[in-house]
Order: structure tokens, then C-alpha cells, then sequence
């Protein structure tokens, strides 16, 4: 039997399988944790968010996340924080930032393991998306599933421009820094 | 039909001794086992680099071969795998290396590392790695579609993107489009609009499995699947072509040559398809029966040298480009055919005649042939065939050992047999020519026969009965562009038959030769022909050129020679062939590496089809030289550094300035030429060190110790005949070694400099100095030029004054000597009265016979005086010396004498001297007013009286302070004076002594002042001393009184020398 006969076979196969069960298996987040630094020459600034949400669906591997941007907390001043809203996210108009895709791997979310995946989707900040791969190390574990990743994100790619006075200030390329758990959606 | 099938069927009709099948012309192999020691690894991709390294991707490493060398990498070495599934080379150099993990390895500067984007790297295996225009790396993967990589990122494209399937195979870039060959057909992303389309078989492909995938040159996508073989399409057209006949099964990988394709297929081996002009496609099989060491040839790849490389399990198998090809036993041939002659007849049939008889070979579809021996059964099937032809009618002429020639129909295999029953000249025909009109037969033994193709019935004309001079031995004939016939005979003379007139070339033509074997004539209506151990000769028209061993053939024995249709001479020689061009006299050699050495070609066994090939015939079947493959190979050996080293230690890209000590360079180099490597020769010069190139060797480094300092240019060169060199950018090193400080041109320029500014400021120091002296000098001239003015003015001043006064001076001294002179006569005068008052000579002789008197004034009046008077029989003898000399000397000796006079005239004082003295002494007190105080002269006289009483011989002395000497018998005795003088003095004028002293005859007496004894001289300037006077006195009292008188005045003289008289000297001797 040829190749491609096979992988119809086993396309069928899951599309029963899959109509047979009736409903996909989803697994959501709405506790998740990002943290961001901005690593300038003349200046350091952390913030943080808890308000990660997303959704995870083990059949197709699937996902979707989004967070609030007004959400994030720290900074170095006030005025930080207001400028990063106001002028540099503009956070009125681009309200969330979302990442969206699918898992590449295969993943056998049944057997408790921790492996390491490349999430591939659409990042899209501050109204601009970008296809990204991003590389997680994922803890299953008996209806749980945890998620932890880094990754940078250049501020040009979203089309976020830096004045250039304060451009000592405000690094190029933002490190970012995400934890979640995840459990399944009832 | 399956191909097993096929081969029983084959295998039947073998066993029927009717035909048999066989495969194709074989290529040439060289089997590389590329990692030593080790077996079942798989060579599974292969690929060349920019500067013509070979890099083999295999299951346990990857391999770098560089034409001698076999470089072994593993995981060890940095590579992130050790399974290598693909290899590519980005725009600056780096080598990319995909990995079954699903990883990648890169090689940046000779290290490997693994290449870690950020969005990390799957576990599924990479089938191929691409570069596109822009840099960006792409590469498919089995399972997870494709990726890319732009430097900066990496992105992924799989079915959600819209890829037909996630397991592609490979990936071709055109422009803006990539391809994707995948299991389900292929996807092509357009990349500035990032959408997909898709062929499938439902747009017409045979196959929606594609392995692989290629663009030609025109644009036209091939691609190699799993079950139906090949096919090309035009993107935009959707138009394809499809190659009909494919039952080799699975398509691993193939490779686009100029005229064929090589694929390599899962079971099959290597499928070389050829398309013909007319569309038609051939192919031909080359398996393990062939030398392939597996019929699972994973890949495949043609390197820029043309040579095919194809990987399998343990090796790599390298064909040396398919200039070659062979038909032989493996082929079906009997074995050690020794092929005499070949032709292929307008149908494509192979004709050849050997040893075996003569032979028919028939392509088959499989590429392939049929082997077919002509006349089975029949008469001739038992002759030797030596020679074939092709007539304009279709007919095979097939000339023979000892039968003559027979002229074979070729359908029907029917022939007509001519030999010299019917006028042939001789029955061995060796070669057969032919022009429109004319068919030449050469023989051995009885020359050329002609005769004209249309007669009927043909009639043979043999050329040696109009030209008697012409061999009977001919080996062949050329009728050349002017239908001249050139004979190939046993000869020392070229022949050729023009308008019935035969002329001959010999020695009076520079034409050293014994034999013409061979005849051709090139597209520059050139004749050349090969001789019996002379090697090849080219005749232009006008004079014969000759080529030997000494300008670049490689052996004289030649066995035949064509053209290649290309302009190059093909020169057939049982050590190989040799392709010569005679525009850049360059001999290329093809030998062992490409199975061409040794193969035993025979004499004039050799065919040129019109489509190019040459077919030569040896002694085991033939070899076809593919003259079209060999128009594509260009490629020269490539030469280039490796490295350069100081001391050992690699140079870092870019130094090449370096220090005095700086000076031991070793430069290792390496040439590219996969054919022959073993052929590669080198030779490199260091300019600026090197006069000339060093000889040719094989080694692939050179080293230079203890250079100079001075600038460099290291350049190498590369060879495969000794005769063109060839050399590149990438082989040439330049360098400086700079000179000690020292002996820069700076430092010694400076240092001149320093030197010369140093003595400019000595000399400028002194000559400060020296003007300040002479400055100075000047001040002091000047003060001294004053000052001397000053003094020449007082000088003068003083000059006039003792001018003046030497006048006076003048005066007085005239004055003076006027004076003096006056005095002088004056004086004078008184000594004349002086002498007068003395006693007279003569009388002193009457008296004293024997005596003598040295009288010498110091002045001319003395104040020494003798007195010598007579009474009573008694003389008075008495020397004395009055105080002072000169004038006032001689008033005193006057006054003694007078005194003396007196006295004895008047004085009582009888005959005793003392009385006479005390007498004379109150009268010179008197005389001279003598009161003793102090303000009184002192004048007075010191002197000695004796008086001699010469009856009785005795004598009576007193001294005033003089003593009297007397010699007795040689003893002086000394009779002492008073000390008192006569005159005033400060003792009480106590009476003066008498002695009296008995005398003998012949004593003498010495009466003196102290003149002579107080005179200064000698060597020392001392007085004469009364001692040197007493031994003077001693010395001539014996001699006569004359003559002592002249001795002391001699004595005196000398003694005195240049000094003055002190004093008056008078000295009184008397012998009694």
C-alpha cells in the first residue's frame, strides 16, 4: 500500500474517532503569569502581568492565548507605566495581545512526561502580528498540564517605535518570560 | 513488464544459443570506502563546495575528500549529529548540515557547531537544506513541512499553512517561488505573497510521491517519484513531459547532465536516461553487475568535473566522468574479443569484427544490446574479419585474413566474396576507405586494389602495378578534402596518388620514418599520421611537424589516431589515450582512472560515428569515447592555499605583515581533480626568494625558513601533464617581513639625519666658540695694540731719550777712551819708569846664573815687584806684592823698591833679613803717614826676603805673609812667612822672624806672590791653590830655570783659560 493510502486510512480513523467522542478535549488557563524586562543601557524596567489566558485543545493541538496589556504591573514610576499604555502599546486601541497556533509535535498528552515543544502561531501585539515559533518545555501530569517558556520580542516587529530620547532607555529587544498551568475545561 | 521477468525470458533465448542479451556500455568506477574500519554506514547525500571540495553526508559522520584525503567528523567534532541527511553552502562559505535528529549543524572557519535559533529545531529528520537569492535557509523535514530561516528567524510552513503534505522530500527555488516535493504532490510558495499551490496527480503528475525535485537551466521543474520514474513540467504552461518506460522503481535522487540524467533508485541501481532528437528517451541500466557495489544507490550527484559520485551502503562510488564507456564480456561479448575493426550501420547496428568472427550488436529497449555472431553455420563464420566498411549503398565490406573481402548484406546477411581470383591484389585486407567514386582496399602483401563502386561487375585495379615504387605492405589509405590518396605504408616514404601522379616526402624532407601506420586528415585539412617508433607527424601543406616523447606525447607506439570532431586529436596508445589540441599543444591524458590503460588497442582500430563517439577496438571489446560529454569538460584542476603557517602556527586571515624573526612560512596547498588526483603535479615559487619554479612534485606543502626581510609573493601551480600550469587568485600568499628597526629606511635615514645634526651642532659650537675666542683675541689685540701703542709711544719717547743719551754716552765714551788712552800711555810710561827702577836683568843674571822670574801684571803697570841687590857679597832677593794692582800697585812697588833701596844703602840691619824687613816696614808706615785709625788706607806689601849668602850656602829668610819654597832632592819644604804685612795692621808691629836655612847646591828656591797661587781657573773655576803649586814646582825643579819659567807661564795660561788675571803674578825661582 502506497504511503499517501495509509495516511488517508488513518485520517478517516481520526475523523471517527473524533465524532465518536463527540467533543474535543480543551484545556484552559486564566491564571497565567508573563513577565517582561526591558534591558536598556541606562535603565532596567520589569513588569509583570497574572492575567495570561488561553486555551489549549489536546486533539489538534491547538491553541489560543491572550492577554490584557493594561494589565501589567510594576515599572519603575507611574509615569512608566503611563507612557508604556499610552504611547508605546497605545493599550486603548490594541487592548490584548493574542498568540494563536498549533503545537508542532506530536505530543502524547496522556503519559505524564516533560518535553520540550515548539508552539508555532501568529503573535500579534500592538495590532501587528508576526508568525512565531515559540519553544516551551511542557510538564504533563495527570490532568495537569504546566507550560513555561522564554522568548524575546522585538519591539520593531510590532511596529512599537521608541522615541529616540529616551532609546537608552528602553531596550530594542524585550525579554519575555511566561509560566502557566493548565487544566482541563469541564 | 517486470524486469525480473524480463531477465528469464533473456536468460531462455541465452540458453537457446540464438541471441544474447545484454546491458548496457559500462562506465568506469572507482570505489571510495570513505570511512575506514567501518562497515554499514550509508552514504547518503554528497555535495561539492565552492572551492571544490567533495562532502559526503553519511549515517556516521560527515566526510570532506579533497582528492587524496578522507576527513572523518563526527558528533565529537561539534556536529549536532552524527546521522547526516543534507548539506548545503550559504553566499558567505558556511557549510549547513541536516541532520536525521532533526537538527543542524554549521561549519563556520573549520568548527562546527550546532546552529540553536531560538525557536529551536524539531526531532524529525531534514531531507534537504537550500540557500535562496536572499540568504534565507530553507529546509523540508519528514513530517513537519518545511522551514526557513531568515538570520534572524525561523518560520515554519507546514499543511496548516497550506503545504500539501507534511513529509516533503526537497525543496527547488526559482526566483520567487520554492518548491516542495512531498508526499502528496507539489506545493509551490510563493514567497512576496505567501500563499501555496499544488500539483497533484490530478493535475496531471504520474506520481504524487516526489522525491526529488530540480530546476534546469531553462526553467523546466524535474522530478524523480516514487513509481514513475521522471517527469519535467513548466510551471507556468503546467505543461509536462513524461518519460514512458520507467520500471526502476523508486526514484531516490538524480542529477541533470547536459544531455542525460543520472538516478539514482532504491532497487535498481543508477538509470542513466538519455533523451534522443527526435523526444524519444533512453534508458540504461548500471547495477552491481556492472561494478556498482549495491543496487541501492541512495544518492547520486555530479561534481563540476563531470565525474558522477554515487552513495550506497559502505562507499562511495565514483564514476570518472562518462567520457568512457565499455562493451566487453560483461556485456555478452565473448570473452578477450579482440576487436579489429567496428562500425554502426544506419539502422544502429553494431558491427564488429574480432578475433571470434564477426559479430552484430542490437540495442534493445532496455538499453542494452543483443550480441549476434554473423554467418553461424555457415563458411565464413570461421574467417578472420580484420577490417569493416560501410558502403553508400548500404552494404558491409568485411575484409579478412588470407580470404580476401566479402561485401555483406546486412538484412539478409548474403555476401559476395572477392579475392584475387576475381583481381584483388592480395587476400588480407587490413583496411577499407572509399570516396564517392572509389573503394580502396589496403593489403598486406599486395598494396592498394581500387575499384569503382558502380561498376558491375566490380573490378579491381591494383595501384602497384601502375606504381611499381609503392609498398606492397599498406596499412591503410586517406583520401583527403582534394582527393589526394595518402598511403599508410611499410615505407621510410610518405606517399599520395593526386591526378595520377604518385609523390613521395622522405628524408630530403626532414621526414625520418620507417613506417606509416595511420592517416587522417583534420578539419584544418591537415594530414597526420602515426610511424613506427617516430612518433606522430603533421603535414600542413608546407613542411612536417613532428611530435614525440620530448614534446608531449606520451609514447611513440601509437595504435591509431582520429579526430574528435571537436579539433582535438584522439591518439590511441596502449598506456591510455591521450586527447591532443593543436592550438595549445595540450596533451590531456586519460589512463587507469579511467580504465582506458592496458587495454591492448589494435592497429587502426578505431571508428568515428557521426554523432561523435569514437569507437576503438582492443583486446577485450571496445571502449566508446564520448566526444560531446568530453565538449563539457572544461574543468581544469583547481589550486588554491590552504593554510599558511608560522612556525607551525596557523596565520590568522588577513596578517601578512609580520617582524624580522618572524621568518619560517610553511604553505600547505591543495589542488581539485576528482578525475585523475594521483595525476595532479604542483610547483610553487616564492617571488622575491625563488629565481624559478620548483620542479613538479606531489607533495602538498612547502616550507621557507630563515627569510629575509624583504616582500614576498608565495605562489603555487597546478598540472596533470607537466605542460599547462595552472594557477589562481586563491593560490598566491603575499607578504612582508619588515626589516629590524635598524635597518629601515627611517631609522637609517634618521640616524643620518641625527648624525649629521650632531656635527652641524659641534660644528656650530665650535665655530660659536672659535668666534667668541676670536672675539676675545680681538679685545685682547686690541688692548694689547694699545697697549703696546702706549709702550711704542713711551719707547719712543724713551728711545728719543736714550738717544739722546747715547749721545752723551758717545760722547763720554769718546771722552773716555780719549781718556783711556791717555791713561793707557800714561800708564804705559809708568811701567817703563816701573821697569826702569827695577834691578836690571842682566845684573840679576850676573848674580843668580840659575834663576828665573815669571813676572805677569794683571794690568800694565804691577803692583808685584822683585828686588834683587848685591852687598857684601850677600844678595837680597825679595818678591813682593804691594796691596793692589795696576797703577796704585805699582806707586807701591815703587815705594818698596825705593824702600828696599834705602834700607840697604842706609839701614844698620846688617845681613838678617827680619832686621831688614822691620826697617822696610817702618818706612812704608812712614812713607804712607800710617797712624792706625780706621780712616788710614791700609795699603802695604805682602813679601819675601831672602838673603843669600852663596859663600857660606846659607840664606836668610823673613816673609811678610809670603813663604819661600824650597825644593831639596825632590822634597819641597815650605818656610813660613810672618803673618803680618809690611805696612800699618791691626797686630802689634812686633818684629818680623828670620830663618836661616842651610842651602846646598842644586836646591832651589821659590820666591812668589799670591798671584799665582789665588788665580781662578781649571775645569771647575777654582784657585790655583798653593798645593797644585807646590806639585807644580815639584814636577819641573830638575828642569832648567828657563824653562820652568815657560812651563808656570803655560800653566798659569792654560789654567786660567778664558777666565781673567785676578791679581799680578810674579814667581821668583833661583837654583843654587
Amino acid at each position: 500500500m502506497s504511503r499517501l493510502g495509509t495516511i488517508l486510512i488513518l485520517i478517516c480513523l481520526a475523523f471517527l474517532s473524533s465524532s465518536h467522542s463527540g467533543q474535543q478535549q480543551l484545556y484552559y488557563s486564566d491564571i497565567g503569569k508573563l513577565d517582561f524586562t526591558s534591558d536598556a543601557p541606562l535603565e532596567v524596567i520589569k513588569a509583570n502581568s497574572g492575567k495570561l489566558a488561553g486555551v489549549l485543545n489536546l486533539s489538534d493541538r491547538s491553541f489560543s492565548f491572550s492577554i490584557p496589556m493594561n494589565s501589567f504591573m510594576g515599572f519603575n514610576s507611574a509615569l512608566q507605566k503611563t507612557h508604556f499604555n499610552e504611547n508605546y502599546l497605545e493599550t486603548e486601541t490594541f487592548p490584548k495581545s493574542t498568540f494563536n497556533g498549533k503545537i508542532i509535535e506530536e505530543v502524547d498528552f496522556k503519559s505524564p512526561a516533560t518535553i520540550k515543544v515548539r508552539a508555532k502561531g501568529k503573535l500579534k501585539i500592538h495590532g501587528i502580528e508576526q508568525d512565531r515559533i515559540i519553544r516551551c518545555t511542557m510538564k504533563i501530569n495527570h490532568g495537569n498540564i504546566s507550560v513555561e517558556t522564554t522568548f524575546t520580542i522585538p519591539l520593531e516587529d510590532h511596529d512599537i517605535t521608541i522615541p529616540s530620547i529616551v532609546q537608552q532607555k528602553i531596550a530594542e529587544v524585550i525579554d519575555v518570560s511566561i509560566s502557566f498551568s493548565m487544566r482541563e475545561m469541564k | 513488464m517486470g524486469t525480473r521477468v524480463k531477465y528469464i525470458i533473456l536468460l531462455f533465448l541465452m540458453s537457446s544459443g540464438c541471441i544474447v542479451p545484454a546491458l548496457s556500455q559500462t562506465p568506469y568506477f572507482i570505489h571510495h570506502k570513505v570511512i575506514k574500519g567501518k562497515k554499514g554506514y550509508r552514504s547518503q547525500v554528497i555535495f561539492q563546495d565552492h572551492e571544490g571540495y567533495i562532502w559526503i553526508g553519511t549515517s556516521s559522520g560527515l566526510i570532506l575528500y579533497d582528492g587524496v584525503d578522507f576527513l572523518h567528523y563526527t558528533e565529537s567534532d561539534g556536529l549536532a549529529g552524527s546521522n547526516i541527511t543534507a548539506i548545503a553552502e550559504d553566499s558567505v562559505g558556511r557549510m549547513w548540515i541536516g541532520h536525521n535528529n532533526g537538527q543542524i549543524s554549521l561549519m563556520k572557519g573549520g568548527e562546527f557547531s550546532a546552529f540553536l535559533p531560538e525557536e529551536g529545531l524539531g526531532s524529525i529528520p531534514i531531507t534537504d537544506l537550500v540557500f535562496d537569492d536572499q540568504g534565507n535557509m530553507w529546509f523540508s523535514t519528514l513530517g513537519e513541512g518545511i522551514y526557513y530561516y531568515t538570520g534572524e528567524r525561523l518560520y515554519n510552513l507546514d499543511t496548516d499553512d497550506g503545504l500539501a503534505d507534511n513529509y516533503a522530500y526537497s525543496i527547488a527555488l526559482l526566483e520567487k517561488e520554492v518548491c516542495v516535493g512531498t508526499d502528496y504532490g507539489i506545493s509551490i510558495y510563493n514567497t512576496q505573497d505567501k500563499t501555496f499551490r499544488h500539483l497533484s496527480t490530478k493535475d496531471g503528475l504520474p506520481d504524487n510521491i516526489i522525491k526529488k525535485i530540480s530546476y534546469d537551466q531553462d526553467g523546466n521543474l524535474w522530478a524523480g517519484t516514487d513509481e514513475a520514474g521522471m517527469f519535467s513540467i513548466h510551471l507556468e504552461t503546467k505543461k509536462i513531459k513524461y518519460f514512458e518506460g520507467w520500471e526502476f522503481g523508486s526514484i531516490n535522487n538524480f542529477v541533470l547532465d547536459e544531455f542525460d540524467i543520472w538516478i539514482s533508485t532504491d532497487e535498481n541501481g543508477v538509470v542513466q536516461l538519455t533523451m534522443n532528437e527526435g523526444g524519444t528517451v533512453r534508458y540504461k541500466l548500471i547495477s552491481s553487475r556492472h561494478g556498482l557495489p549495491s543496487d541501492r544507490t541512495i544518492t547520486i550527484f555530479l561534481d563540476r568535473e563531470k565525474n558522477l559520485w554515487i552513495g550506497s551502503r559502505d562507499e562511495v562510488t565514483q564514476s570518472v566522468t562518462s567520457i568512457f564507456e565499455f562493451l566487453d564480456e560483461r556485456h555478452g561479448l565473448p570473452p578477450q574479443m579482440m576487436v579489429y575493426d567496428f562500425l554502426i550501420d544506419e539502422n544502429d547496428f553494431y558491427w564488429v569484427c574480432s578475433n571470434k568472427g564477426l559479430y552484430k550488436l542490437t540495442a534493445s529497449e532496455d538499453g542494452g544490446f543483443t550480441v549476434e555472431k554473423i554467418f553461424r553455420g555457415r563458411a565464413a563464420e570461421d574467417y578472420n574479419f580484420i577490417s569493416l566498411f560501410l558502403d553508400e549503398d548500404s552494404y558491409i565490406w568485411a575484409g579478412t585474413y588470407d580470404q580476401g573481402v566479402l561485401r555483406i548484406d546486412p538484412a539478409t546477411y548474403s555476401y559476395r566474396l572477392y579475392t584475387t581470383r576475381e583481381g584483388l591484389c592480395d587476400n588480407n585486407v587490413i583496411s577499407i576507405t572509399a570516396n564517392e567514386k572509389w573503394i580502396l582496399f589496403s593489403t598486406l602483401g599486395g598494396g592498394v586494389s581500387i575499384c569503382n563502386i558502380d561498376d558491375q561487375p566490380i573490378t579491381f585495379r591494383n595501384l602497384s602495378d601502375t606504381y611499381p615504387r609503392l609498398a606492397n605492405y599498406v596499412y591503410g589509405t586517406l583520401i583527403d578534402s582534394k582527393d589526394r590518396i595518402w598511403l599508410a605504408q611499410d615505407a621510410d616514404r610518405l606517399a599520395y596518388l593526386e591526378n595520377d601522379n604518385i609523390y613521395t616526402f622522405g628524408e630530403e624532407d626532414s621526414l625520418n620514418i620507417s613506417t606509416v601506420y595511420s592517416l587522417i586528415q583534420d578539419s584544418q585539412d591537415n594530414i597526420w599520421f602515426s610511424t613506427s617508433g617516430e612518433g606522430l607527424y603533421c603535414y600542413d601543406g608546407e613542411q612536417f611537424i613532428n611530435y614525440n616523447e620530448n614534446t608531449g606525447l606520451s609514447t611513440s607506439d601509437i595504435r591509431s589516431i582520429e579526430n574528435d570532431g571537436l579539433g582535438n586529436l584522439i591518439i590511441v596508445t596502449n598506456e591510455g589515450i591521450d586527447l591532443f589540441d593543436p592550438e595549445s599543444k595540450y596533451f590531456q591524458r586519460f589512463r587507469d582512472n579511467y580504465g582506458v590503460s592496458y587495454k591492448e588497442p589494435q592497429l587502426n582500430s578505431i571508428y568515428s560515428h557521426t554523432n561523435g563517439d569514437v569507437w576503438i577496438g582492443t583486446g577485450n571489446g571496445l571502449i566508446k569515447y564520448k566526444s560531446r560529454a568530453h565538449l563539457r569538460d572544461t574543468v581544469r584542476p583547481v589550486i588554491f592555499l590552504m593554510s599558511t603557517e608560522l612556525l607551525s602556527e596557523e596565520i590568522e586571515m588577513g596578517k601578512d605583515r609580520f617582524s624580522h624573526e618572524q621568518n619560517h612560512f610553511t604553505f600547505r596547498y591543495t589542488g581539485m581533480w576528482y578525475q585523475d588526483p594521483d595525476r595532479l603535479r604542483y610547483r610553487s615559487m616564492l617571488e622575491g626568494y625563488d629565481r624559478e619554479w620548483s620542479s613538479p612534485t606531489s607533495t602538498r606543502d612547502r616550507t621557507y625558513s630563515q627569510l629575509p626581510p624583504g616582500n614576498y609573493a608565495f605562489k603555487v601551480e597546478t598540472s596533470t601533464d607537466y605542460l599547462v600550469w595552472i594557477g589562481s587568485d586563491r593560490a598566491e600568499y603575499t607578504f612582508t617581513i619588515r626589516p629590524p628597526f635598524w635597518k629601515t629606511w627611517w631609522f637609517i635615514t634618521a640616524s643620518i639625519i641625527a648624525v649629521l645634526l650632531i656635527i652641524l651642532s659641534i660644528f656650530r659650537y665650535r665655530l660659536a666658540s672659535l668666534r667668541k675666542q676670536k672675539d676675545e683675541l680681538e679685545r685682547e689685540v686690541a688692548k694689547a695694540t694699545l697697549e703696546i701703542r702706549n709702550q711704542n709711544e713711551e719707547l719712543e719717547s724713551q728711545n728719543n731719550e736714550i738717544q739722546a743719551q747715547r749721545d752723551l754716552v758717545m760722547d763720554q765714551r769718546d771722552q773716555i777712551i780719549r781718556q783711556q788712552e791717555e791713561l793707557q800711555s800714561s800708564i804705559r810710561y809708568a811701567h817703563h819708569i816701573q821697569t826702569a827702577v827695577r834691578t836690571p836683568m842682566p845684573i840679576i843674571n850676573q848674580l843668580l846664573p840659575e834663576c828665573f822670574i815669571l813676572d805677569k801684571p794683571r794690568d800694565i803697570v804691577s803692583g808685584d815687584f822683585y828686588w834683587v841687590a848685591e852687598k857684601e857679597d850677600h844678595i837680597f832677593i825679595s818678591v813682593a806684592d804691594c796691596t793692589g794692582h795696576g797703577v796704585p800697585g805699582a806707586f807701591m812697588s815703587m815705594l818698596g823698591v825705593s824702600g828696599f833701596n834705602e834700607i840697604l844703602a842706609t839701614a844698620d840691619c846688617g845681613l838678617k833679613s827680619d832686621g831688614f824687613l822691620n826697617n822696610l816696614r817702618e818706612h812704608v808706615i812712614k812713607a804712607l803717614h800710617h797712624t792706625g785709625e780706621d780712616s788710614d788706607a791700609m795699603d802695604g806689601m805682602d813679601l819675601a826676603l831672602i838673603i843669600l849668602d852663596k859663600t857660606n850656602k846659607k840664606v836668610s829668610f823673613s816673609g811678610a805673609n809670603n813663604p819661600l819654597f824650597m825644593i831639596r832632592e825632590g822634597e819641597l819644604t815650605e818656610i813660613k812667612a810672618d803673618k803680618m804685612p809690611i805696612g800699618w795692621h791691626s797686630f802689634d808691629h812686633k818684629p818680623f822672624n828670620e830663618k836661616l836655612i842651610d842651602l846646598q847646591t842644586g836646591d832651589c828656591l821659590y820666591l812668589f806672590s799670591d798671584g799665582y797661587v789665588d788665580q781662578f781657573g781649571g775645569p771647575r773655576g777654582k784657585k790655583f791653590m798653593h798645593k797644585r803649586f807646590k806639585e807644580l814646582l815639584l814636577d819641573i825643579h830638575k828642569k832648567p830655570m828657563t824653562e820652568q819659567e815657560m812651563i808656570l807661564d803655560k800653566t798659569i795660561i792654560a789654567w786660567m783659560d778664558f777666565q781673567d788675571q785676578i791679581d799680578d803674578i810674579m814667581v821668583m825661582g833661583i837654583r843654587i
